[in-house]
Parts: structure tokens; C-alpha cells; sequence
């Protein structure tokens, strides 16, 4: 039978014990010891038999009722230290014993009582107890005065209600005293389990392995609750909503988990179902039958507690616990609540942490994947490039061997063809020269061997490298260099490249018009420009911005037009890239195009 | 051309082999041709050439394998070695001058370079 433990047990055992506690204790004490005070002095205003000096006995009086009223300038938190009120009752004590001396009236058997009644007060647990002994021992003192005493004033009633007064103010300061102990106990009971919590929060969240968190929960748990055995039971989404992961632990042994259908464990279903801990008494064995898991859970007791944190349940731990007649206090539950809020967080933390690992996992294998296929792309466009070599070796050596007549003399109109011939096998090996280029450039190879030169005898290289391509035009190709071009450092070979790459395309877009060259200083002299000019096609503006992407020609009419790889701007990119400084492109459809690089005059 | 030096060509594709024949015997060499790498120590074992123009890129023996055991044997350790390849990179003219080569002609090649190249090794530039 579920037996439904609440959390409120607790603090309800210290809030019944008396109405008196509800006002402050300075006002309690002083209204005692005003009782206190009423009953030696009367003691002492009627003795039986005056030995002590009237005066004396006024001075004692007035002194004692002064300390009363000096109690209500003391400060109030003074009353809970036990330094100023232990000292207060011994005085009182041995001030009501000097009273009761100096009346005289009663017999040693009456101190006897007397000291017997304070006893009793202070032991008493219960203050209930401790009013019933007050009253009790009043009448029992009452039938006793007036059975050995006759009465000779009527004011030997007024010492009837003395033992009544003494048990309640020492019962009183021994009830402070238990409440202190109390409140020190259980003050030292909630920082050890703050520091259990802090050590678990510390210890949970820092492991991301769960075999681990499962290892720490078992060992926390012992150190609190001491549970004879010990699962928990982890939902497993990925396999069936109904699945779970069942760790079995006998606390040591950590065993290997099991996947096990959550449908034969109804307390764990329960328990999910309702969001918080459940307790049984003689559960009966819920998974015998399969021989695995949580067979033999059978206990006089057991808890099972959720794991859950911001609605999302991990599963839940069961406790149980084989010895007779075993409570769970409610600070064990909440102790137990706390734990599993511990592990959900951790558990939680754990789940995100491999999510995370996987994605980064799959991205990286991706991204080696790229970079592979990247490398063999450019090793294949290398030695693509190679083997093509081989073919226009040949188509240019038999045709220089031809021109040179090795196989007889030629006509003019053979040596035509044969030029043609020759002629075009150059083309393409400019172009296989591209590919090699750009497949450097992709594996990285970007080796500089800078010089610093006059821009001029670059022009002059540049001339002959050009004159066969503009050997079709109606136009040449314009060099304008302005006089103050100070000498620049940079890579010379490559710089050519990319003039020669410009001006190759400023002359292959360009059936009549011009196409200049231009090198002026810039940037205060800090920098020099190089301009290719042209009144070629143009490029669209759409396009502008994608010239410089690998493979990419206006369309394929034009390509079809203009032969080439759609290499040669984005090697120019990047060799400028390389040199440190900026290629710009400004184009009119039909009009032409201007392309700019930008270097700077020391590298 | 007065001595009638002779030079071996070495090379897989039997066109290049025949240019660089039709060029060389044109100037008057001799011109032993070896297909593969295995056929140079056949045809040394027959007669020493003067020098060797050898390319890279072959199957089975490669011209760089070639050229170490050239280059290894005391006997043949002197016979100049033209790489006439498709080779292009700087690594690779690097490393066939390291590996011993006189000199490193890249594919496609034109007849003066060839030429020039031999009349260097030989010693004939002032002709």
C-alpha cells in the first residue's frame, strides 16, 4: 500500500510546543520574574520568625524588584544569548532560596520538594508535561500546608501558587535551552546537506560520461541514505517511448545497463506519470519472471524518485531497502529529490554535450571529405596538365620539323598550314599551363622570390609575349607609362602572368577598337597601378561579380567564341591575392572593360 | 657532326623518339632510340653514347631511376643526361638536377633548344 509522506512533518514539532514562545522572550522573563518578586517578598514581608533586621529585609526587597525593572532597559537579543540568562536564573534561584531561608516557615522536606519540582520542570521534554507537574505539585504543597499548618493569616494562601511560579519559569529556560540545541542541530544538519549538494553539483555536471554521473548518484545516495540496492532507469527515446535503460548497482558493482521495457516496471510508470517520488511498502516482485534487471525487487521498503528538470524526464531511481521497520524521514525524500533534480541537469548536460560532439563529429568528417576531394581535383588538374604536355610535344615537334624541311622541302602554302598547325598546339598549351597554374595555386603553393625592378623592362618582356596574340588584330596593344613610376619589389614572374592573363583577354574580347596598358603611381607613391583598358564586349553587370569564380565564362555562346579554360581571372585573382595587392573590374556591356591591379611598391 | 658523336633518345612515346631522331640525325649525330628504361642498359651494353636525352614519365623503370643508376655506375657516371620531359614544376627541374641530370629540357620543346642544349653538354656552342 502507497503510504503518502509529506514534507511538512519537519518543521511542525518545534511550532507546537507553547503559545508562550509566540511573544518575546524579554517580556516572558520579566513577567515571570514579577511573579517571582511578588512571592519573596511576600516571604520576606511575612517571615515566621524575624531573625534578619526589618531593613535589611525592606533593602532586599526594593533591590530585588529594581533588578526586575532594570530587565526592561536590557536589550532585547540579549534574552537568547545563554551568557546573560544562565547567570539571571541562578541569581533568581539563589535569591528565591534566600528567602525561602530567611521566612523560615517550612521544613527541610519542603526544600526537598521544592528542588525535586525544579528538577522535574527542566527534564520535562513536553511543556504540557511541564504544566500539569506545576499544577500538580501546587495542590499536592496545598494539601500539605494545610494539613501540617494552622492557619493564622490568611496570607499563607499567597504561598500556594509559589511552586507553581518556580516550575514555569525554570521550565521555561529549560525549553529556551532545548529550542536552542534544536535549532543547532537542525542548522547543522541543513549545511551538511547544502554541502552534499554542492559537492554532487560539482561532481555531477563536470562528468559527461553516464556511466559515470550513475556512479556518483549510488555513491551520494550511501552517504545519506544507505539504500540496500540501488537502479536507475533511464528512458531511451531512440530505441521505443516504452524502452528503457535499466543501470543495476549494488551500490560497488556497476554493472553493464539493460535495455528493458519500461511496461514491467508499474512504480517507475507511476512515478513518471505523477512527477514525483513514490514510496511502497512490500512491493511485490515486479520483474522475476525475466531473470534480468531488477529481478529479486522485493523490499519492505522502496522509493522511486523522477528525473526530471524543466520537463524533461531522463527516467528515475529506485531505492530499496531491506531492513525491518525502515522510515524514510522526509529529509531522506527530499534529499532523494534533490539528487535526481541533480542527475536530470547533469544527465541533460551530458545528452546536449554528445549531441554537440556528434554534429561536430559529422562536420569535420565532411569538411575532410571537401578538403580531399579539393586535393585530388588539383592533383588531377596537375597531372592532367602533364599528360597533355606529351600530345603537343609531338604536334609541335613534327610540325617544327617539318618547317625546317627535315622531311623535304615545303610549298608556302604547306608551311601555312603547318604554322596554323603549330600555332595552335601554343595556344593550347597556354592554356594547360593555366590549369598547372591554378592547380598550384589550390594546393597552396605560393613561393615568392621578389626583386626589386624598373616597371619598363617588364613592358618591354611584355611586347613580345603579346605580339603573337594582337598579330590578328587591326589594332596593337598601347603601353602608357608615366614618367615619375618609381621601381617596384615584387614577384616579376608572376606579375607578368597577370598582365599577360589581362591583356590575352582584353585581346581575345576585343575585335577592333584598343586595348591599353597603363601604369600609373598611386596612394601617394606608395603604390603603383597597372590598367588594362579595352573596347571589347563588356561583361554584364550581373557577372561582375562572378569573373573571378573558377570555370566561369559570360555564357557558352561567347565561350564558344573566346576559347579558354574561364581560368585565367581567377589565377589572376589569386596571384594578385598573392602579391599583396587588389584587382577591380569596371565594365560596360558593349562598350568594354577596364580591369586595375593594384600593388604595393614595397612588398 | 665531324666526330659523329652519338646520342641515345629515350622515351616511351615513339613519336617523341622520332622527332627528336629526325632532329639530331639531321644535324648529323647518331641516334640510338630506347623505348622504355630497361632498353638504355641493353643498348650501353652494345656501345656507349655521348650522351643520353632521357625522358621521366615512363612505365615500369622511370627516367629518374634510369638516370640514378646511370649516374651510379662508374662506367656510365660521365655520359651527360638531357631530361627531356613534361615535367614542368619547379620541384620536379629541382630535383632532376639533384638527382644528377646535366640538363632539363620541359616538353614541348623546340629544335634550338634541343640543339643548344646538346652543343652545351658537348661542347660545341662555338660552332
Amino acid at each position: 500500500m502507497p503510504v503518502a509522506q509529506t514534507m511538512e512533518s519537519f518543521p511542525a514539532s518545534l511550532t507546537d510546543s507553547a503559545g508562550l514562545f509566540e511573544t518575546s522572550k524579554k517580556v516572558t522573563v520579566i513577567r515571570l520574574r514579577w511573579l517571582i518578586v511578588i512571592i519573596s517578598s511576600y516571604l520576606l514581608v511575612f517571615p515566621y520568625d524575624a531573625w534578619v533586621a526589618p531593613a535589611l529585609i525592606r533593602g532586599f526587597i526594593l533591590f530585588y524588584l529594581l533588578t526586575n525593572v532594570a530587565l526592561y532597559f536590557v536589550e532585547e537579543n540579549l534574552f537568547d544569548s545563554s551568557y546573560f540568562y544562565s547567570p539571571l536564573v541562578i541569581f533568581d534561584t539563589l535569591f528565591v532560596t534566600a528567602s525561602l531561608v530567611i521566612s523560615g516557615q517550612v521544613g527541610t522536606d519542603f526544600y526537598l520538594a521544592y528542588f525535586l519540582v525544579i528538577i522535574l520542570c527542566t527534564v520535562w521534554q513536553d511543556f504540557r508535561g511541564l504544566v500539569i507537574v506545576a499544577v500538580l505539585a501546587t495542590m499536592l504543597y496545598g494539601y500539605f500546608l494545610f494539613q501540617t499548618t494552622e492557619i493564622r493569616d490568611t496570607s499563607i494562601y499567597l504561598r500556594i501558587p509559589f511552586l507553581f511560579v518556580m516550575s514555569l519559569f525554570y521550565g521555561f529556560f529549560a525549553e529556551v535551552v532545548r529550542r536552542e540545541k534544536a535549532l543547532k542541530e537542525q542548522a547543522k544538519q541543513e549545511a551538511q546537506d547544502m554541502a552534499m549538494i554542492q559537492t554532487l553539483s560539482q561532481s555531477l555536471p563536470s562528468s559527461l560520461d553516464y556511466h559515470q554521473i550513475l556512479a556518483t548518484i549510488g555513491e551520494k545516495i550511501n552517504e545519506v541514505v544507505h539504500a540496500s540496492k540501488f537502479w536507475v532507469l533511464i528512458e531511451e527515446e531512440s530505441e521505443a517511448p516504452s524502452k528503457g535503460l535499466l543501470f543495476g548497482a549494488e551500490m560497488e558493482e556497476a554493472s553493464s545497463p539493460q535495455l528493458v521495457d519500461l511496461g514491467e516496471y508499474p512504480v517507475v510508470q507511476e512515478c513518471l506519470e505523477k512527477h514525483r517520488p513514490v514510496i511502497r511498502e512490500w512491493q511485490a516482485s515486479v520483474a522475476d519472471e525475466n531473470g534480468g534487471g531488477m529481478n529479486g525487487f522485493s523490499f519492505p521498503l522502496s522509493i522511486t524518485v523522477p528525473i526530471t528538470f524543466r520537463g524533461e524526464s531522463h527516467g528515475a531511481f529506485l531505492l530499496g531497502f531491506e531492513e525491518e521497520n525502515r522510515i524514510l524521514t522526509s529529509r531522506e525524500i527530499q534529499f532523494c529529490q534533490i539528487l535526481a533534480f541533480a542527475t536530470a541537469v547533469a544527465l541533460s548536460n551530458a545528452k546536449k554535450y554528445e549531441e554537440l560532439r556528434t554534429e561536430a563529429r559529422r562536420r569535420q568528417i565532411v569538411a575532410e571529405e571537401l578538403s580531399e576531394a579539393n586535393r585530388l581535383k588539383s592533383l588531377y588538374l596537375a597531372n592532367t596538365s602533364d599528360e597533355l604536355r606529351t600530345p603537343i610535344t609531338t604536334i609541335m615537334g613534327y610540325g617544327n620539323i617539318l618547317m625546317d624541311g627535315a622531311c623535304g622541302e615545303m610549298t608556302e602554302e604547306q608551311k601555312r598550314a603547318v604554322g596554323q598547325l603549330i600555332e595552335n598546339a601554343r595556344g593550347l598549351l597556354r592554356l594547360v599551363d593555366q590549369v598547372l597554374d591554378y592547380s598550384k595555386l589550390e594546393r597552396g603553393e605560393r613561393r615568392l622570390s621578389m626583386k626589386r625592378r624598373e616597371v619598363r623592362t617588364l613592358i618591354e618582356e611584355l611586347k613580345d609575349e603579346i605580339s603573337s596574340m594582337e598579330s590578328k588584330r587591326p589594332y596593337k596593344v598601347r603601353y602608357q607609362v608615366e614618367g615619375d613610376v618609381p621601381p617596384l619589389e615584387t614577384d616579376w614572374k608572376k606579375l607578368k602572368s597577370i598582365l599577360v592573363n589581362l591583356l590575352d583577354n582584353a585581346i581575345k574580347f576585343t575585335d577592333q577598337g584598343e586595348v591599353v596598358l597603363a601604369v600609373q603611381k598611386n596612394g601617394g607613391g606608395q603604390e603603383i597601378s597597372f590598367i588594362v583598358s579595352d573596347t571589347g564586349i563588356g561583361i554584364p553587370k550581373d557577372h561582375i561579380s562572378m569573373i573571378f569564380n573558377k570555370f566561369h565564362q559570360v555564357d557558352g555562346s561567347t565561350a564558344k567564341r573566346h576559347q579558354g579554360t574561364g581560368l585565367g581571372l581567377t589565377i589572376t585573382k589569386n596571384l594578385v591575392d598573392l602579391l599583396g595587392g587588389r584587382i577591380e573590374v569596371a565594365s560596360e556591356l558593349r562598350k568594354g572593360s577596364i580591369f586595375t591591379v593594384t600593388l604595393p611598391v614595397q612588398s | 657532326m665531324e666526330k659523329n658523336k652519338t646520342v641515345m633518345v629515350v622515351d616511351d612515346n615513339p613519336d617523341i623518339v622520332t622527332i627528336v631522331k629526325t632532329i639530331l640525325e639531321g644535324k648529323g649525330y647518331g641516334v640510338q632510340s630506347a623505348y622504355s628504361g630497361q632498353e638504355v642498359f641493353n643498348l650501353l651494353s652494345e656501345k656507349k653514347p655521348d650522351l643520353i636525352v632521357l625522358d621521366i614519365m615512363m612505365p615500369q623503370m622511370d627516367g629518374l631511376e634510369v638516370l640514378t643508376r646511370l649516374k651510379a655506375d662508374t662506367v656510365t657516371a660521365a655520359i651527360p643526361v638531357i631530361l627531356l620531359t613534361a615535367k614542368v614544376q619547379y620541384e620536379d627541374v629541382l630535383g632532376g638536377y639533384k638527382m644528377g641530370a646535366d640538363y632539363y629540357i620541359t616538353k614541348p620543346f623546340t629544335s634550338t633548344q634541343l640543339l643548344n642544349g646538346i652543343n652545351l653538354l658537348l661542347g660545341e656552342g662555338k660552332e
